[in-house]
């Protein structure tokens, strides 16, 4: 049985998309601890809770919808070369930019976080974290 | 048939680490809220009831399958269905993590008031 374009592109957009989410992940995870670590007063548990909560949901939701719009609609007979790379590119061009969207979600919620936490050490008379070593 | 048991297994493989994450993380967010008895008795109620609302929707939706003729779309369906699957956990999970967050948010009000 031979292999169909389709099957190909498939197994093309698939490790990619993974992979840049993997990606992202990881550098957003990465650097969300010092938001986080930030935002709680630097409680190390509840930060780190919190980033992992965050994480496995980032991974679900970036995960699912890559798998969701997976699905190539064309005849395995018209499907040649160039309609493949054109499907591709158009298919993990959308998937960057939705990750995109994700990730500047992701930062806008650390930034309101922040600024929250310390609109809050303001009205409390607490010491800001920022100030401390 | 391959069809059904891979997309079992994926859901259900993604369900428990899920679930397994939710209950090692949202204990120190419970025990914020509770005292430590009632927060180890309530996170286990509340993995309890996740298990049995997301493997519940699994077999739910896993029942039915539109036809397929080859391997591309095979894939196809197996991907779409575990892609909606992984999208239903995520939203679910957010909210979850949103009551949480409302919880602690209300308790710390009433604390300071």
């Amino acid at each position: 049985m031979t292999v169909s374009n389709i099957v190909i592109a498939y197994m093309i957009y698939l490790p990619i998309a993974v992979g840049l989410t993997t990606f992202v992940a990881r550098i957003l995870f990465k650097q969300g601890r010092i938001f986080l670590l930030d935002i709680f007063n630097k409680r190390e548990t509840i930060a780190d809770a919190t980033n992992n909560l965050f994480k496995v949901g980032f991974y679900l939701l970036n995960i699912g919808f890559a798998l969701l719009i997976l699905k190539i609609y064309a005849g395995a007979q018209t499907f040649h070369t160039q309609r493949m790379i054109e499907t591709l590119s158009s298919k993990i061009g959308g998937f960057s930019i939705y990750l995109g969207f994700s990730l500047f979600f992701m930062l806008f919620l650390l930034f309101r976080g922040k600024r929250i936490a310390s609109q809050r050490r303001q009205q409390f008379n607490l010491p800001n974290t920022a100030t401390l070593k | 048939m391959i069809l059904m048991f891979a997309y079992l297994i994926l859901t259900s493989a993604a369900t428990l680490i899920v679930g397994h994450t939710l209950y090692n993380n949202g204990l120190h967010y419970l025990l914020m809220l509770f005292t430590a008895d009632i927060a180890h008795s309530l996170n286990k109620l509340l993995l309890t009831g996740y298990y049995l609302l997301i493997l519940g929707l699994i077999v739910f939706t896993g029942a039915t399958w539109p036809v397929f003729e080859n391997t591309a779309s095979f894939i196809a369906a197996l991907s779409t269905k575990t892609g909606e699957m992984l999208l239903v956990i995520g939203i679910i999970h957010a909210f979850n993590v949103a009551a949480l967050a409302a919880f602690s948010f209300y308790k710390k009000q009433n604390r300071i008031q």
